[in-house]
């Protein structure tokens, strides 16, 4: 895999554009919900992502080895931030009100797994839901590090490939953001039961 | 519901090191100790790792689009083979720079053979007359002069004849007085003529030069009289034009020689 991912890096680097391409169908799917993530909606998410294909293309003869994945989603990490920035002087869409249309229909969650049961699917749901609407709400920095090592599944070097900070900086942003989350969670008590019954037991035993 | 547990930052980072596998041994040993021991860490513990794991289950989005790139445009926009950076273009523009010159060049020399070729030799006296013009002529002339010998036959032939006719009336413009063209012209063509055998046999330079083609012609004396008409402002322009193309081209070959050191 990691033999034919650089067999086509290198040969789109020389300007066949068919193998970046299957490099671009490798990978679209992380980019565009990286781009997502960080934009919050599905069409900026797609020009971002798009952008940041064309952007990597331009510069392939910049990519000296490495991670592709890592230098391609830093790529559109920057792309993202630029569009973040030109929003910022042009404010459009609030980034505290994701796209919950494009979400629900490009999620899979849409699908109805027959093993689940009716209860179990709306917990599931609404787990999401919430999810992403914490998610939306915090800051960038931490929410870049949160989507990459929970959603996008990085190591902490990859992170720090992407992002270009330190471990003890990527440990310390993923730590406030997840901590975030699990405030949000708990507000709206979606923490699993399990753990709420056994906090419920614990209470019960200190009183 | 019992109270939120609030850690110190340290511990929070821990906690979160410690789900993703992504503490020392020592660490590790520390954590677990103190999970077994204290209850609310532990809760901290177990809430956190809940939150981990629901980012984790969160669906993935399906792409609206596929982003593959287009292969006819993208070539036309850039060939990553061929790494096309500024230094690149820089250089292009500088060889570019280099023929027009070059072509420039040999249409001065073309153009004042027209009007005053016969005067080879150097008229010192004109001298003060034209003194701006000549203060920049003389740093062209051997580059003009290399460059031509290169590309004569390729430029200086197509782009003659239109050129013909704008630049020996304009030298005289700048000039003060009829003497002018004839001096400046003189400074052009004195290195240039010499290295350009196939200058004579051009249709569109003055008519009595042509029975006698080669460089038979630059001895044969022609009138002078036709130059002493204004014929417009061109000249100035073009040699502005051509001081801008060598700083151009100058520049362009010094960003080269840095790109390569």
């Amino acid at each position: 895999m990691a033999n034919e991912e650089l067999r086509l890096v290198a040969a789109a680097q020389r300007g066949d554009v068919e193998s970046f391409n299957a490099l671009v169908r490798l990978y679209e799917g992380r980019v565009y919900n990286l781009c997502y993530r960080l934009l919050g909606d599905a069409d900026s998410a797609a020009d971002a992502a798009q952008d940041a294909f064309l952007s990597a293309y331009r510069h392939l003869h910049a990519f000296r080895g490495g991670s592709f994945r890592s230098w391609l989603l830093r790529i559109a990490t920057n792309v993202c931030y630029d569009a973040l920035r030109a929003r910022q002087r042009r404010p459009v869409v609030s980034l505290n009100a994701p796209d919950e249309t494009a979400a629900e229909e490009s999620s899979s969650l849409q699908i109805v797994d027959t093993s689940e049961s009716p209860d179990e699917f709306a917990l599931r749901r609404e787990l999401a839901r919430a999810i992403e609407a914490g998610l939306a709400q915090l800051p960038l920095d931490q929410r870049l590090v949160v989507v990459l090592c929970d959603l996008q599944g990085l190591t902490y070097e990859e992170i720090a490939e992407v992002t270009g900070a330190n471990l003890g900086t990527i440990k310390s942003r993923l730590s406030r953001g997840r901590a975030r989350l699990r405030d949000l969670l708990r507000q709206e008590e979606l923490l699993p039961l399990r753990f709420r019954h056994n906090e419920e037991a614990d209470g019960a035993a200190r009183m | 519901m019992t109270a939120q547990p609030q850690l110190n930052e340290h511990d929070l980072e821990l906690l979160s090191a410690y789900i993703d596998g992504q503490v020392s041994a020592d660490e590790r040993r520390t954590i677990e100790r103190r999970l077994a021991e204290e209850a609310e860490l532990r809760q901290m513990y177990e809430e956190l790792r809940a939150t981990v794991q629901a980012l984790r289950d969160l669906e993935p989005l399906r792409p609206p689009r596929s982003f593959t790139l287009d292969p006819a445009k993208v070539a036309v926009q850039r060939p990553p083979a061929a790494r096309l950076g500024w230094g690149r273009l820089l250089q292009v523009a500088g060889v570019f720079a280099a023929v027009l010159v070059a072509a420039i060049g040999a249409l001065n020399v073309l153009g004042s053979m027209g009007a005053g070729a016969p005067s080879v030799a150097v008229q010192p006296t004109a001298a003060p007359a034209t003194e701006p013009m000549l203060a920049a002529v003389p740093t062209k002339a051997p580059t003009v002069a290399a460059e031509a010998r290169e590309s004569a036959p390729l430029a200086a032939v197509p782009t003659l004849q239109p050129g013909n006719g704008i630049a020996a009336p304009s030298s005289l413009d700048n000039g003060s007085g009829p003497a002018t063209p004839q001096a400046l012209a003189t400074v052009l063509v004195t290195p240039e003529v010499a290295a350009l055998p196939g200058v004579a046999p051009q249709p569109a330079t003055a008519p009595p030069a042509i029975s006698s083609p080669g460089a038979v012609n630059l001895t044969q004396p022609t009138p002078v009289a036709e130059p002493a008409t204004p014929g417009g402002a061109p000249d100035l322009t073009l040699l502005l034009v051509t001081v801008v193309i060598v700083a151009l081209a100058g520049g362009g070959i010094l960003l080269w020689k840095r790109s390569r050191g």
